[in-house]
């Protein structure tokens, strides 16, 4: 009598046990699932890269080069002046649009933060721009 | 066997998470692109005003352009889906000394995504009113131009623009300067855009003089 009510105790524990197992490992997988596939959400820092760009952009428009390497075709030139405004943690990538966009390659497991600013030409030539930075940390 | 029932969970565990590691390297996801919404609208007002100041400078096609500038700035903010909707009427004034027959030529540009009618326009100074029906509708992505010969009475003209959009009467009036001997374009653009959790309104004004 004695020996049955410790083994069903002893059975009662690791039923107990197996059950605290199992718990432990579908939290363990669900946090797996949430870490590896959860979607993007921008971190303090990232969230700082948006002033930043628009910054940038805006001071290069107001000096008249944005709008006059863009209508010029001189992308190179005007990723060197973006570069030296931006603080030297930040990496990024130009695109500028007329009718459409061309393929842009992003660097993946980044925050990537795109800024979009609009030019309509220069003095005399009418000649319409999207251009978007993105930018993110190195 | 009946001991290692617990590790055998654990060990199970270990190998789906391994093997959902193994899929998140396998398949590199697209690149990150957080969102943030906070849209400026400031560069696009400023835009508007730059495409009829650079207009201005060699005497461009003012009404094409921005009748150009409406349609491409629609197409790309749609792409990022956002709406705009937009309204310029632009008059350009030559000859504007005072007492002297000026030529105003007024063109009304609808990008509201429906039709305007009843379209009523009437320039004004101290003293003289002249009242013109422009057209009777302009469809979205539209724009109709009239020419008014009006006698001007000093430097200050104020333009009335009055038309239906969805049943309901807008008033779209406008003050501006005119110098003499020179030619004035004065336009009034009313944008409004639809962002995903408010709407924004710019509503001004900008003269170009050469």
């Amino acid at each position: 009598m004695g020996n049955c009510y410790t083994r069903g105790m002893e059975m009662r524990s690791k039923g107990f046990s197996y059950s605290l197992e199992s718990l432990l490992v579908i939290g363990l997988i669900l946090s797996a699932m949430i870490i590896l596939f959860s979607g993007v959400s921008p971190s303090g820092s990232s969230r700082n890269l948006k002033p930043l760009g628009a910054d940038a952009l805006q001071s290069l428009d107001e000096e008249g080069i944005l709008r006059e390497y863009v209508v010029t075709n001189q992308t190179t030139l005007l990723e060197t002046e973006i570069s030296s405004i931006l603080p030297q943690t930040i990496d990024f990538k130009l695109v500028i649009c007329s009718e459409s966009c061309p393929a842009v390659s992003l660097p993946r497991n980044k925050n990537v933060i795109a800024n979009f600013y609009y030019v309509s030409g220069t003095p005399g030539v009418y000649a319409p721009y999207e251009i978007i930075l993105y930018t993110w940390e190195k | 066997m009946i001991g290692k029932k617990g590790q055998m969970f654990l060990i199970m565990g270990i190998l789906i998470i391994l093997f959902l590691i193994t899929i998140r390297l396998a398949v590199q996801p697209p690149a990150r692109l957080a969102r943030i919404d906070d849209f400026d609208s400031s560069n696009i007002k400023n835009e508007f005003g730059n495409v009829q100041d650079f207009s201005a400078v060699n005497s461009t096609n003012i009404t094409n352009n921005l009748n150009n500038f409406s349609l491409f700035l629609r197409t790309k903010l749609s792409e990022r889906n956002l709406e705009v909707s937009s309204f310029y009427a632009s008059v350009f004034v030559t000859n504007a000394s005072n007492n002297t027959q000026a030529n105003f030529t007024i063109s009304v540009g609808n990008y509201l995504r429906a039709p305007i009618t009843d379209v009523n326009i009437t320039a004004r100074n101290s003293t003289r009113i002249y009242n013109s029906t422009l057209v009777s509708r302009i469809n979205d992505t539209n724009s109709a131009t009239v020419n008014i010969n009006f006698t001007m009475l000093g430097i200050n003209q104020t333009i009335e623009v009055v038309y239906t959009l969805n049943n309901k009467t807008i008033n779209q009036s406008f003050f501006f300067a005119t110098e003499p001997a020179k030619y004035t374009i004065s336009t009034l653009f009313d944008l409004k855009f639809k962002l995903s959790d408010k709407d924004v309104s710019e509503r001004f004004f900008d003269t170009s003089v050469r």
